[in-house]
């Protein structure tokens, strides 16, 4: 190989131009690199945060500037996306909150003036001492989100005496997705419901045969690792899959995988198909059944609870833990399951308690029932999807199972309907016999570092206890992620006033269902603050701005929550400093403590810090990790080596077991459930019946409105581009992103191409879209018709619209000039019992903008 | 240094852009190496010509039996590469590696590549003045890097190597989605196409029926008639510029052709 030095490679080209001779071209090579052009560089760990997932990965620092990401190959599942290979582009953002602010126009204006730190902290310091002098912090909310300073900010609020820190998961998993497991397999009470992380399973993607996406393809809400890393196995595995969605996503596949169109929100019903085929063909694992769930309780006929329960105490590796011990039937009569050797699992009883006969019969027998009217004939009516498909999917099923699943979803809120459909896709799993198996859906497991520290508990209780008491309609609430209710609060009062909101990173107005009334809630508070290193809609109505660093330009705690089979150990290091005036958020919560606690409080929890820094941290993580085995202790390494970039694995289980349900079973008929419904039920509750046990259809709003929608009726929905965020603002004005983002038509809605040609409309017109409720809330949009769309469905993608009323066009540079946010003009509603929000769940219909 | 090739895997892609966001980025950072900007200022420029790698996307069939193709647009890094042949200054060679670079420095924008290239791979950048195309990476290859696209995908849908190497590991992943999916799948440009552009250096596993919905030519070829108008003017131009006579033709050509790409304009689909 010709080594050239640029001089001499310069020359060259111009004598090529000049001086060669048409018959034998001088070449022209170009410059050779060599390794020292490479090797200046510096590697700096990273946990991205271009979407929530914390994904492992390597910084390139060449000048002090990060000029590219890689991903942390320490990992079987490391990968990053093309969001965090594009990093720099939101790093080097001419649009990032370059110093603090402080608002000089209306509320919503985006006005402000430059302002020092100790100006805007000293303010908002003021401001929660004035509160505390009346004693009323409870009225100021913080509401973090991952780029915050994890271990540092929710104990800061919570030392300082407010009980409301709020999470965001309302609007994405809250409670829905949580329910709709833990109520099955269980999961430890978080205020009376089963709370198991929506993290917590996995498809098994690498070794399913087959496997069925709705809710979620995870090519596009692509959490790289490990989720797309395992499903890119799972393809060249050769796993089949068949994606149930209205719009068809080319990152499930393009040449094989089965599109069936769905009408949205209609998912209820195309799951109660498949269970009635499993049932009606025998289609379930019946052994499976019999050994690890609670299929074979007699259930009393009238309430749904089971006949005749006890308390039976258990020993399980050494600890005692309460059994709830149920009546079944067995060839030598009805007897408790912890005596009965093999019980019925179908089969209709009588029994004789106290004197009375009680109608009973198998919890499988009620299910088998109860679906027997979701015929696939029924089914195609309610979903368009052809009854052969159903029978046909289900048979597929059957012929891979165990290795077979249901995916099980993702920013769950988004119809009436959506805990329903969670419990569904978690029963069908658990039937088929592939929940906690090779193939179907497993546990992840996951490592515990320590706390940094115990906060005292608050002398106010939250907004979502309260919630969770008095209003039955919030009955499943998460108690950490309310911020929609929290927007209830506000409006309403109850059951207190809020005063000051600290927004650490949350986009409320962009990401919620129904910007304008929660708007309206916001305009009632005495100040708002916002951390964030990106504007976004929220920030516009911010009184006092401070500037966040990314995660590339700060050191952060020990993480081990990821999305992985394994249990994983890594952390964010600082790869440059802090740019333009912006500060870590560590800094600024230390700040912020220091300015408002009394001095002995700040000593107590937060001198260590002030003086040790992030170490004080790390090493207090790091003192004890539980949740491993011994092998695996054994392969931890020194915390040097984690800070040095180390990111550390642990082993993969498979293994079917119920983690805390009453029963110790899994629960495929829910006692959670069962319970809630007859209670509810007992108080006359008109939606007693989504929290039914069994495989009950429970409709949408939309179609409690509108059986069917006009010509010009669409319902909004929503997915993720795999360039596009869903959490933040890191995507939305990079510059990095744009040319593909162009090319896949990130900013248009897509409707279907009959249904468009019939209402006039050509591709690359301009729509109005409206909610039918809200006629005067409107969102243009350019259209694109598509033969991959359901003809009941809008398609956009997740977050790309222009803000609300457009605004944030005037304040980054590439964000879309027009563009379809559904919050913006969506319902301010609540799903029933969860209080998620049922963020596609309204009609809207378009027009032809002219 | 042996000859590297490409594969991209159709079946297990994800779509995901990951390999073509990381091409553009690798750009930009060969832009701050030789000093003409620093990442922070020239990630706040969109620079097309930097995305080597292109998705072309395009629907296929009627609702409900309809499925959108993202075909990826990219030089195949040709054995007998036609631009290499035709460009009139040499301004394009072949690394030891396989890979097909036009040196920019000696690039005069005559865009005589974009005509010989049967795969309408190079660009011409109106704001520079000059033809891009994938490097190949060389400068990364060349020492133990793989290249940008390949390092990026987190699915393994693309993979890098000896050509032996990669093309059994292509034709095994090719066997195995033919035996699960029941449908053929073929290993486009294993073997030789034509003598054209001889042997690709960038290889695809895709379903047989597939190979035009993910524009893949096997028959890539530009007849003479569509180049040799534009090899004698070069050669005609080379001559006087040899010459020193009148450089004065050679300029009215360049403007003339560089106003003719501008007409063309961006002819890709979406």
């Amino acid at each position: 190989m010709s080594k050239t030095s640029r001089r001499d490679f310069l020359k060259g080209a111009v004598g090529s131009v000049l001086g060669g001779s048409i018959l034998t071209k001088t070449k022209a090579e170009a410059a050779t690199v060599t390794q020292v052009d490479f090797g200046v560089e510096k590697k700096v760990p990273l946990l991205c945060r271009m979407c929530a997932q914390f994904c492992p990965m390597i910084a390139t620092v060449r000048d002090g500037r990060i000029v590219r990401m890689e991903a942390n190959m320490d990992t079987p599942y490391g990968g990053i996306c093309g969001r965090g290979r594009a990093a720099m582009g939101a790093l080097y953002d001419p649009d990032r909150i370059k110093t603090p602010l402080i608002r000089v126009g209306e509320r919503g204006e985006g006005k402000f003036r430059k302002a020092s730190w100790d100006e805007v902290l000293d303010l908002v310091a003021g401001k929660l001492k004035a509160i505390e002098a009346e004693n009323d912090q409870k009225s100021v909310a913080f509401l973090p989100r991952f780029n915050s300073a994890q271990e540092l900010d929710s104990n800061f609020f919570k030392v300082y005496g407010t009980p409301n820190i709020i999470g965001y998961g309302d609007v994405c998993f809250g409670n829905g997705l949580t329910v709709g497991l833990s109520a099955v397999v269980g999961g430890k009470l978080a205020s009376g419901v089963p709370d198991q992380s929506t993290g917590s399973v996995s498809p098994d993607y690498e070794n399913a045969k087959y496997g069925i996406l709705l809710q979620r393809n995870p090519g596009g809400a692509l959490v790289c690792h490990a989720w797309g890393n395992m499903f890119g196995r799972g393809k060249r595995n050769g796993m089949q899959v068949t994606v149930v969605d209205p719009r068809k996503p080319s990152e499930a596949g393009e040449t094989d995988a089965n599109w069936v169109p769905i009408r949205p929100g209609t998912d209820g019903p195309f799951l109660l198909g498949l269970m009635h085929e499993i049932f009606k063909n025998n289609y379930f694992d019946s052994a499976y059944l019999a050994k690890h769930t609670n299929s074979d309780m007699l259930i009393d006929v009238k309430t749904g609870l089971p006949v005749q329960t006890r308390q039976l105490e258990k020993e399980v590796k050494g600890k005692k833990e309460e059994i709830l011990d149920y009546l079944v039937s067995t060839e030598q009569g009805f007897m408790f399951k912890s005596e009965a050797q093999t019980s019925a699992l179908f089969g209709s009883f009588t029994l004789d308690i106290e004197g009375k006969s009680v109608a009973c019969k198998t919890a499988l027998e009620m299910m088998k029932e109860e679906v027997k009217f979701f015929t696939p004939e029924w089914v195609q009516e309610e979903t368009s999807i052809p009854a052969q498909n159903i029978i046909d999917i289900s048979k597929k099923l059957n012929d891979t199972k165990p290795a077979c699943f249901i995916e099980r979803g993702y920013r769950s809120e988004r119809y009436a309907s959506s805990l329903r459909e969670k419990l569904l896709i978690t029963q069908i799993n658990v039937l088929l016999g592939a929940f906690g198996v090779k193939g179907g859906v497993f546990y992840n497991r996951s490592v515990k570092t320590t706390g940094y520290m115990h906060a005292p508990k608050t002398k106010d209780t939250s907004i979502s206890q309260w919630y969770l008491k008095n209003d039955i309609n919030s009955n499943f609430m998460s108690d950490k992620h309310y911020r929609r209710t929290w927007i209830k609060t506000l409006l309403s009062e109850k059951p207190y006033k809020q005063r000051v909101a600290i927004f650490s990173g949350q986009n409320i107005v962009g990401g919620s269902a129904g910007s304008r009334e929660i708007i309206q809630g916001l305009q009632k508070l005495e100040m708002i603050v916002a951390i964030s290193p990106f504007l976004n809609e929220t920030i516009m109505y911010a009184d006092i701005v401070m500037p966040d660093c990314t995660f590339m330009e700060r050191d952060e705690a020990i993480n081990t929550s990821y999305k992985t089979p394994i249990p994983t150990i890594g952390v964010n290091r600082k790869a440059i400093e802090p740019l333009y005036e912006s500060k870590d958020g560590y800094w600024i919560i230390l700040q912020l403590a220091k300015r408002t606690l009394k001095p002995e409080l700040f000593e107590q929890y937060f001198g260590e810090f002030e003086r040790e820094g992030m170490m004080s941290i790390w090493k207090k993580q790091y003192s004890k990790l539980s949740g491993l085995n011994e092998a695996e202790m054994a392969t931890i390494p020194p915390l040097e080596s984690i800070l040095n970039g180390r990111v550390w694995v642990g082993e993969k289980h498979y293994g079917i077991k119920a983690k805390g349900t009453p029963t110790g079973k899994i629960e495929l008929y829910s006692t959670f459930l069962a319970n809630k419904k007859a209670e509810f039920t007992e108080k006359g509750f008109d939606k007693a019946d989504y929290a039914s046990p069994l495989p009950v259809y429970n409709k949408p709003f939309w179609i409690q409105q509108k059986a069917k929608l006009s010509n010009n009726e669409f319902i909004p929905i929503t997915g993720f581009h795999p360039l596009g965020t869903f959490t933040g603002q890191q995507t939305k004005n990079n510059t990095l992103l744009q040319t593909i983002n162009e090319a896949t038509n990130t900013d248009a809605v897509f409707i279907n191409r009959e249904k468009g040609k019939a209402l006039k409309l050509k591709t690359n017109d301009i729509v109005e879209i409206i909610n039918i409720d809200k006629p005067e809330m409107m969102n243009k949009a350019r259209v694109v018709l598509s033969d991959t769309v359901h003809p009941d469905a809008l398609f956009c993608y997740y977050g790309t619209g222009a803000g609300f009323y457009n605004t944030m066009t005037h304040f980054l540079r590439n964000v879309n000039k027009i563009g379809f946010n559904p919050n913006h003009i969506a319902n301010f509603t609540f799903n029933p019992l969860t209080t998620g929000q049922p963020a596609q769940d309204f009609i809207v219909s378009i027009r032809k903008s002219v | 240094m042996k000859q590297q090739i490409k594969c991209y895997d159709t079946q297990a892609c994800i779509r995901c852009f990951a390999c073509m966001i990381n091409c553009s980025v690798e750009n930009r950072v060969r832009l701050q190496r030789e000093g003409v900007m620093n990442v922070e200022q020239s990630v706040q420029a969109t620079m097309p010509h930097f995305n080597y790698l292109t998705p072309i996307r395009k629907e296929i069939g009627v609702y409900p039996n309809a499925r959108q193709v993202t075909a990826f647009h990219h030089c195949n890094h040709c054995e007998n590469a036609p631009c290499q042949g035709i460009c009139p200054t040499g301004a394009i060679t072949t690394r030891s590696g396989g890979e097909v670079v036009i040196n920019a420095k000696a690039c005069i924008g005559c865009q005589s590549c974009g005509d010989a290239c049967p795969f309408d791979v190079p660009v011409y950048s109106k704001e520079n003045g000059k033809a891009y195309k994938c490097t190949g990476c060389y400068d990364r290859v060349e020492n133990g890097l793989k290249q940008s696209c390949v390092e990026a995908c987190p699915t393994l849908a693309m993979f890098s190597g000896n050509a032996e190497n990669v093309i059994e590991e292509a034709k095994k992943r090719a066997a195995l989605y033919t035996e699960k999916t029941g449908k053929k799948y073929i290993v486009y440009g294993a073997d030789k196409l034509n003598d054209y552009v001889g042997h690709l250096k960038w290889i695809t596993i895709v379903e047989e029926t597939e190979l035009e919905a993910y524009k893949l030519d096997t028959k890539p070829e530009r007849t003479l008639m569509q180049w040799r108008d534009t090899a004698k003017v070069a050669g005609a131009v080379m001559t006087v510029a040899v010459a020193l006579g009148t450089t004065a033709h050679f300029i009215y050509w360049l403007d003339k052709r560089k106003k003719k790409i501008a007409e063309k304009g961006n002819s890709h689909e979406n």
